[in-house]
């Protein structure tokens, strides 16, 4: 079975200014997402998470190096159909309500007539769209524009969204339940590929975290690997009652419980030592 | 790619755009100010008699017509251009899978519908003023003077669709400028200097008479490549003089040819240029 998205060996220069002074946003970046995985792209501003998700959707074309989709280069077939993509800070056309921004994409991505009323009515739905669906999209919040741009990505029901920093904006509410929907996404089988600041929410929902630095990858696993590797752990407070449960269990047994709680990989303690190890061997060189 | 779905694809994106422009205040305000010009015409007509009268207020409405229609073909086009891509709506639409060619094609489209209905207006403004006119003359005159008709209302028509055409014309142009160009007002300046340039082919037949020389080959080549917007002035035709039909059908293949070819030019800059 193909990855459902890879990068090999790609550099992404941008020409700037008159004179097209090269910037490099990316440098040899190499990536696998697998089929049905939930990546989080971790990097400072600048990193080149957004580019990555510019190339993997279409927009732009690595100046070296080469881009797959579910095994095929992005001229090969209908692989941008596939797509579901949310950008930073999505905007829609003011004069659209919410549902008729959602049917707008729908219908270009070519869904038939018959299906476009049942997925877009589902997608504004899977968003938590459904009070505001006949407001201007000129009205509506930052978090709720977020959501629209959700629902858009979703109503064609690809096979792979990529979701760049989908909860900016969003408040606690919508960010828990914006989590809820791709854990749920992911159980369909959908591979996701999120961007975000918020470590917290990337350690929630993803499965594999690469770290970005300067438009070179300075990381890349699963969370339980970057644990073990590093022996990076935090604890938190296990529930009163499961600690109860499991002071009788041993107790049954003749041990005692000292202390009891949950030890979950410490991403934050290792992305900010990653990035600090990367600062000063810049500075070194 | 399902049959057909590209041609969806372009009417969706012309109908957002014609949406879009619908809603600017610069379409209203160029649409008030063009009828003014129109029915102030009526107000102006005694500074002229007879058919000379008639001239008058077709020039002026046609005027009208022409310089509105241009401002809003390069006004609409910036605006609707630049804000699908500064509000990376165009985004959303190139990870959709539409290409670059269906969304110049959709904006092209989509202006074009805006500037049929902005030439609607005006035609149904100016044909009632001309009928009436037309009207009240023969009415006055001894009826051996006029017999049948001084206007032509497919004459009116042909000239209001050969503008219409030539607004087209610039809308294309002004989309291959906008496929590059990092600002607004860059392309609005560029806009205007093309539609002083399109116009000036007979001020190049004339340099081209003086010239001689690398410099008659320029002009020579100048001539020939870039639209001539004289082509387009059938105002003859208002007053009965009869377009053969292959010289309208001459000048949609010529209007067509130039819409293309810039669509073509703006699709390819589009796609090297980084979104």
């Amino acid at each position: 079975m193909p990855l459902a998205l890879e990068l090999r060996k790609v550099t992404k220069d941008y020409a700037v200014g008159l004179r097209g002074v090269r910037l490099r946003a990316l440098e040899a970046v190499s990536l696998e997402v697998a089929p049905g995985e939930v990546c989080g792209l971790l990097g400072p501003n600048g990193s080149g998470k957004s580019t990555i998700m510019k190339l993997f959707a279409g927009l732009q074309a690595p100046t070296t190096g080469s881009c797959w989709i579910q095994g095929l280069t992005r001229g090969e077939a209908n692989v941008q159909g596939q797509i579901g993509y949310l950008p930073e800070s999505p905007a829609f056309p003011t004069f659209m309500t919410a549902a008729e921004v959602v049917r707008y994409h729908a219908m270009l991505s070519g869904l038939d007539s018959g299906a476009v009323t049942t997925r877009v009515a589902w997608a504004l739905d899977a968003a938590g769209l459904r009070a505001v669906t006949g407001w201007k999209a000129g009205t509506l919040s930052k978090g709720l524009a977020q959501r629209l741009g959700l629902a858009q990505a979703l109503v064609h029901d690809p096979e792979i969204l990529l979701l760049d920093e989908p909860t900016a904006g969003v408040d606690p509410l919508g960010v828990s339940e914006m989590l809820a929907l791709i854990r749920a996404l992911k159980k369909a089988g959908k591979t996701i590929v999120l961007t975000s600041h918020q470590l917290d929410q990337v350690a929630a929902v993803c499965d594999r975290i690469v770290i970005l630095a300067a438009g070179r990858r300075l990381f890349a696993g699963t969370l339980p690997e970057l644990a073990d590797s590093r022996r990076l752990f935090s604890t938190e407070p296990m529930e009163p009652a499961l600690q109860s449960e499991l002071q009788a269990w041993l107790a049954a047994r003749g041990h005692t419980l000292s202390d009891a709680g949950w030890a979950r990989p410490a991403l934050d303690e290792f992305y900010l030592k990653r990035l600090h190890k990367h600062e000063r061997e810049e500075r070194e060189t | 790619m399902k049959p057909g779905l590209a041609l969806r694809r372009i009417a969706l994106i012309a109908g957002s755009t014609f949406r879009e422009a619908l809603h600017q205040r610069s379409f209203g305000l160029m649409l008030v100010v063009a009828l003014g010009f129109t029915g102030g015409a009526w107000g102006f007509r005694q500074f002229n008699f007879g058919a000379s009268e008639l001239k008058f207020i077709a020039d002026l409405g046609l005027g009208a017509l022409a310089l509105f229609g241009a401002l809003l073909a390069i006004g609409a086009t910036v605006q609707t251009f630049f804000t699908e891509l500064e509000g990376r709506t165009l985004h959303l639409l190139l990870a959709r899978g539409v290409t670059r060619g269906e969304f110049v094609l959709g904006k092209l489209v989509g202006i074009q519908l805006l500037l049929a209905l902005f030439s609607l207006v005006l035609l149904a403004c100016l044909l009632p003023l001309l009928w009436a006119r037309e009207a009240a003359i023969m009415a006055a005159a001894p009826a051996v003077l006029f017999t049948g008709s001084l206007l032509s209302l497919s004459g009116v028509l042909l000239a209001a669709g050969a503008l219409w055409l030539k607004c087209g014309v610039l809308t294309a142009a002004v989309l291959a400028v906008c496929s590059f160009a990092g600002s607004r007002l860059y392309v609005l300046v560029c806009g205007f200097l093309m539609l002083i340039i399109f116009h000036s082919g007979a001020i190049l037949t004339i340099y081209r008479a003086q010239s001689s020389g690398i410099g008659q080959w320029v002009v020579t080549g100048l001539k020939t490549i870039l639209p001539d917007f004289a082509a387009f002035d059938l105002t003859s035709a208002i007053f009965g003089d009869a377009t053969p039909l292959a010289v309208t059908g001459q000048l949609i293949l010529y209007a067509a040819i130039y819409m293309a070819g810039f669509s073509l030019i703006a699709t390819r800059l589009l796609r090297a240029r980084e979104i």
